[in-house]
């Protein structure tokens, strides 16, 4: 009998740790998010524009040398989620794009090429044989520092479905 | 483990839901960019078994292979004197002759299956615990585009030549196939379909004029049963393929870089063959 009490005592005691542990990993997660979201001395500003997958980017701090590969992420069952989409920091399109950094001096203002929403070549001309769309739902953008260390997230944005993107229209 | 699940071989359904449509090549940048709308197919497949079984390691998906590839663009300058040049990235050494499986960037070529994040709705498991029939249904999407340089400079010359004529031809075969938990496939329906681009280009300002032969898209009717057509077949499901159609073709952008072997220079306007490599 006391074997028992002292059984079930353990595995109310092991149930509750564990249940601490997954809301305080939870709390933890979205308190994150959130305060990325919301700082307001962010150092640069992402400011989504009028066409979904549109946005402007602005450095209110010092000089600052950003990546150039910019992640698009989607919220899936309520967690943000990095996606592959080929995404960059240019206003141009060249033929044969590197990786690397670009130095926002203060107050600077840009504005990349829009992205469509597609995985592949959403965004400049690509070699794309498969491809995907990623719409529709709920996206951001997300910058990070040249050396990887910080990340600035935008506000989300809704893209929409396929028909009622700007893919669907005939050239 | 006797696996007693299996895939009905005929209650099962491919349907087109989107035709592609060729737009009109654009200039993006530096670029001359060509692209299409999408290709939309849905789709279903039958998992049967007794009561007790599991569904579970099984999956219904989308494989897709690109059997043909016409990729070549042609590039002159304003007089004669000042050189042409063609560029195959179609032909071996910038690609290799043979198909290619197609896996969207993100998928890992050795899943086999075109998309394997659930997210997109190209794959769908097979659940435990539900009664069987159990029906899959999935859908597919594709949107190939390809890119060509406007300007490159003629090394003989040293004048820069300008896009003049490009054709581009993608030949695919999509499959609506199930994979069992001994990851052996089963293809239960297919279709084929292609995008085909043919244009000059005039100056000033790269002016497209399609040539309507070589350009516009189709997709077949759906067929039932394995593929067997050679052209494809040995790298639907191989362990051995180890680059999507995405990397195979990215890498054939080398074919533009000077001393390149699939580029062709010449001191005057030239009428190149195209069928060199």
């Amino acid at each position: 009998m006391d074997r028992l009490q002292r059984y079930r005592s353990l595995t109310i005691a092991c149930t509750l740790l564990a249940i601490i542990a997954v809301f305080s990993a939870s709390c933890s997660k979205l308190s994150s998010q959130a305060a990325k979201r919301e700082d307001p001395n962010e150092t640069i500003l992402l400011r989504n524009l009028d066409t979904p997958g549109a946005f402007e980017l602005e450095n209110r701090g010092p000089a600052i040398a950003l990546y150039s590969e910019v992640v698009v992420q989607r919220l899936e069952n309520g967690i943000w989620q990095d996606e592959v989409a080929n995404v960059t920091l240019t206003d141009f399109c060249v033929w044969d794009p590197k990786p690397g950094c670009q130095t926002f001096e203060h107050s600077a203002k840009f504005r990349p090429v829009p992205w469509t929403g597609l995985v592949c070549g959403g965004q400049c001309g690509m070699t794309c044989r498969a491809n995907a769309y990623l719409g529709p739902g709920q996206c951001r953008f997300v910058v990070t520092t040249c050396d990887r260390k910080r990340r600035f997230y935008g506000p989300t944005f809704t893209l929409p479905d396929y028909e009622h993107s700007v893919l669907n229209k005939k050239r | 483990m006797p696996v007693t699940v299996s895939p009905h071989p005929s209650d099962c359904e491919l349907r087109v839901t989107a035709r592609p449509i060729v737009n009109t090549p654009v200039i993006d940048g530096a670029n001359m960019r060509f692209t299409s709308t999408q290709i939309g197919l849905s789709g279903f497949a039958t998992l049967l078994g007794s009561p007790g079984d599991s569904a579970m390691g099984f999956n219904v998906g989308f494989i897709q292979a690109q059997y043909v590839e016409t990729n070549w663009c042609s590039y002159r300058a304003a007089a004669s004197a000042d050189g042409s040049i063609l560029v195959q990235r179609g032909r071996a050494p910038a690609r290799s002759q043979r198909a290619c499986r197609d896996c969207v960037d993100g998928t890992s070529v050795t899943s086999i299956f075109y998309n394997t994040n659930v997210a997109f709705g190209e794959i769908a498991p097979g659940n435990r615990g539900q009664p069987f029939p159990q029906v899959l249904r999935v859908r597919h999407f594709d949107q190939p585009a390809e890119t060509c340089p406007l300007r490159l400079r003629n090394t003989l010359t040293g004048q820069m030549n300008l896009l003049h004529e490009a054709q581009l031809e993608f030949l695919f075969c999509a499959l609506l196939s199930v994979k069992d938990p001994f990851a052996r496939f089963r293809h239960l329906m297919g279709v084929y379909w292609n995008t085909r681009w043919q244009y000059t280009f005039q100056q000033p300002g790269f002016r497209p004029i399609i040539n309507p032969a070589g350009t516009g898209s189709t997709v077949g009717t759906p067929f039932r049963g394995d593929p067997s057509d050679l052209r494809f077949a040995s790298v639907l499901t191989s362990p051995a393929e180890t680059k999507s159609c995405n990397d195979i073709f990215r890498a054939a952008a080398g074919a533009f870089n000077p001393g390149s072997p699939n580029r062709h220079e010449s001191r005057v306007w030239t009428d190149f063959s195209v069928t060199v490599p």
